[in-house]
């Protein structure tokens, strides 16, 4: 009677930790959170896990990204960027992923060991560990690792068995979470040049001027107008003009520096957030931003610039202030830049 | 009556345990609100003991009123001739006092006292002898009301049964507002940020199923290309922000002088379009209507081309491209008024 008994308390137990996997993932539309609330629960869940680590592979570019770890002790600290790991030295794992199923397992104790995947487990203390595909929907989107810092004994099947059924919990919740995501990207985006769209831009004007308010710097914001594009656009049709803007976007895109912000504000209106720029540093980029439109989509284009004085919070006197000095260029001519302090 | 015994009271537990988790899974299968409702009415009636059918409401505080997103019998499944159905809540006081409160629960029986016979007899019809209302709420808040509905005797419920009722519904809020935030954010993705007219992929979309639709019921489209007159002088007279201004009220004009079944977006910086399900010379007079109204409110006119899907037309773009080349002519020939395709 003994052993059917603990058996059954087995089953309940798995079971309660399946049913709080299951909500505590869909608690969340944030892809990092799912995956992060993932490898707790494997931790958690798997009887000899210590720590658990999840990467999302990326097959076009045939490696993995570090996405999230768990261990015991919790989260540790996480180095800086992204981590890629190619798959080039780990085509089981590659042939795992390509196919869906199955899983690997890894011993420290085992002498047939690739030098390769020793270094991984010397590299993070593991004495053995399993991998298994995280998949939705049929196809791979990443790798599971679970590892046993103590042991190097072989993982029962009931182990790995029940590492799975945690993480096909999971599918739900990382497609949900991978559907908004794109969709969040999309809704803050310009469908024709990708480029933030009006809104998007604005919001992100105001959490620039925020943050410069708190830390003194200050912000320049730029308008750019495309010299005479309606009369091409009237003359050789949408299509043609579509083509241009998307050039133009893409030239806008090149000139960026990290942490510049581009917007689609309206039909041939681009704008620029220069985070830290005054006047003199936002005059040399909008130099910089004509010039490449000429040499690129052949483009002529007016520009006119703000910048925002410290204790300036609404984004919309900013915009109007580079606006004003964008007609002043107009005025005084196309292919022309015009500052406002 | 004997209390279960141990093992029996195990064996429920375990029972409702598979269903939480079961439901902990399905739920999240969902992205729409309507797909988790139906997920959850027939769930709470296949799982609750003698529950024959389960109906899920949202609430409309001002309005006073709830509407029907899912009902699910036992016998016949999901029942769509209810869904959308609104009723007030006037005729339900107590319900209406559940929601407002954001109490546990409430029982309702046909022999109650508060109901008189014409509302009996509409029970009686529904066979709604005995039911369980609960109030489904999304972070504190109620949004909805389920009931679960026992068609045999007007029984009291168990308390056991309440219970699991409420930790189903308690289970499905994070599915609810998932959907919400899901539904939400494709809504403002098919939206222009500015105009709050369809977005360019947004409206080939909709003209794509419009012209769908018309292959199949025979029914006519017509397309009108708008494209403001000199906006670009505003523009560049007033600023930007005049212009966001300016179309702004051009897409009101647009919103009052069509009608909900019409499909207007925004597929450019002053291009717009509508699409019509009607033949052109209903077409024409909403295209004459227009610029009148952007001529007395906006002070703006537009150049429109009008074309009629026709078997000639294949898809979306040919008809886009056919109304685009009659507007260019209204350009060429001086601007404001509009101009039809004749076949």
């Amino acid at each position: 009677m003994q052993a059917p008994r603990r058996s059954h308390e087995r089953d309940r137990r798995e079971l309660e930790i399946l049913h709080r996997v299951a909500l505590t993932l869909s608690a969340t539309l944030s892809f990092d959170d799912v995956l992060t609330a993932l490898a707790r629960e494997l931790v958690f869940g798997v009887e000899r896990a210590c720590e658990c680590a999840i990467s999302v592979w990326e097959p076009e570019h045939d490696h993995l990204v570090d996405k999230a770890v768990f261990t015991v002790h919790g989260t540790p600290t996480w180095p800086e960027g992204p981590v890629h790991t190619p798959l080039e030295e780990f085509r089981d794992t590659r042939r795992m992923l390509k196919r869906g199923t199955g899983y690997l397992e890894y011993r420290i104790s085992d002498p047939a060991l690739r030098a390769a995947d020793r270094e991984v487990l010397d590299a993070w203390g593991w004495r053995s560990v399993i991998e298994l595909p995280l998949v939705v929907e049929g196809a791979s989107v990443g790798l599971i690792e679970v590892a046993d810092y103590k042991s190097a004994r072989s993982w029962s099947a009931r182990d790995v068995a029940f590492s799975r059924t945690i993480a096909s919990q999971a599918a739900m919740a990382v497609r949900n979470a991978q559907l908004y995501e794109d969709l969040q990207l999309r809704a803050d985006r310009d469908s024709l040049t990708e480029l933030l769209n009006h809104r998007a831009f604005y919001d992100r004007l105001e959490a620039e001027l925020a943050r410069a308010c708190r830390s003194g710097g200050c912000v320049a914001a730029v308008v750019i107008d495309l010299d005479d594009f309606k009369a091409l656009n009237d003359s050789r049709g949408h299509l043609v003009g579509d083509t241009l803007l998307r050039e133009a976007a893409a030239a806008l895109a090149a000139t960026s520096r990290e942490g510049d912000v581009i917007g689609r504000v309206g039909g041939d209106e681009f704008a620029f957030i220069l985070p830290g720029a005054d006047a003199v540093q936002a005059e040399f980029m909008v130099r910089r931003i004509l010039a490449a439109l000429i040499s690129g989509p052949g483009v002529s284009a007016s520009a006119g610039v703000a910048v925002a004085e410290s204790g300036e919070f609404d984004p919309l006197t900013v915009m109007g202030r580079a606006d004003a000095s964008l007609l002043a260029a107009k005025r005084g001519g196309k292919r022309t830049l015009r500052l406002s302090a | 009556m004997k209390p279960p015994s141990r093992q029996t009271r195990a064996e429920r537990d375990r029972r409702e345990l598979e269903v939480l988790h079961r439901l902990a899974v399905e739920l999240p299968q969902s992205l729409t609100v309507a797909g988790v409702m139906d997920t959850l009415s027939r769930e709470l009636t296949h799982s609750v003991d003698r529950a024959e059918e389960c109906t899920i409401s949202s609430w409309n505080e001002q309005a006073d009123e709830l509407t029907i997103l899912s009902s699910y019998g036992r016998e016949g499944g999901v029942d769509p001739t209810w869904c959308g159905v609104a009723y007030p809540l006037s005729k339900w006081p107590r319900s209406r006092e559940l929601l407002r409160t954001g109490g546990s629960h409430i029982t309702y029986r046909i022999n109650d006292p508060e109901f008189d016979d014409t509302v009996r007899g509409e029970l009686r019809d529904w066979q709604w002898y005995s039911w369980l209302a609960l109030p489904l709420s999304v972070e504190g808040r109620s949004v909805g009301l389920i009931e679960v509905a026992d068609y045999r005797s007007s029984r009291a419920w168990a308390r056991r049964d309440i219970s699991f009722c409420q930790t189903i519904a308690g289970q499905a809020a994070m599915a609810v507002r998932n959907a919400q935030l899901y539904e939400d954010l494709a809504r403002r993705v098919d939206h222009d940020s500015l105009t709050g007219l369809l977005t360019h992929g947004a409206f080939y979309k909709r003209l794509g199923e419009e012209i769908a639709r018309a292959g199949r019921d025979g029914t006519p489209v017509t397309l009108l290309a708008i494209d403001l007159d000199d906006f670009k002088a505003v523009n560049d007279r007033d600023g930007h922000l005049a212009g966001d201004r300016t179309l702004r009220m051009v897409a009101d004009v647009l919103r009052e002088g069509t009608r909900v079944s019409d499909v207007i977006g925004r597929l450019g910086g002053d291009e717009f379009a509508v699409a019509i399900p009607e033949p052109t010379v209903v077409a024409a007079d909403v295209a004459a209507r227009i610029n009148t109204q952007l001529l007395a409110k906006v002070g703006l006119s537009a150049s429109i081309g009008v074309a009629e899907l026709t078997d000639a037309v294949g898809d979306a773009a040919e008809l886009v491209d056919r109304a685009d080349k009659l507007l260019l002519e209204v350009k060429r020939s001086g601007k404001r008024g509009f101009r039809l395709w004749a076949a």
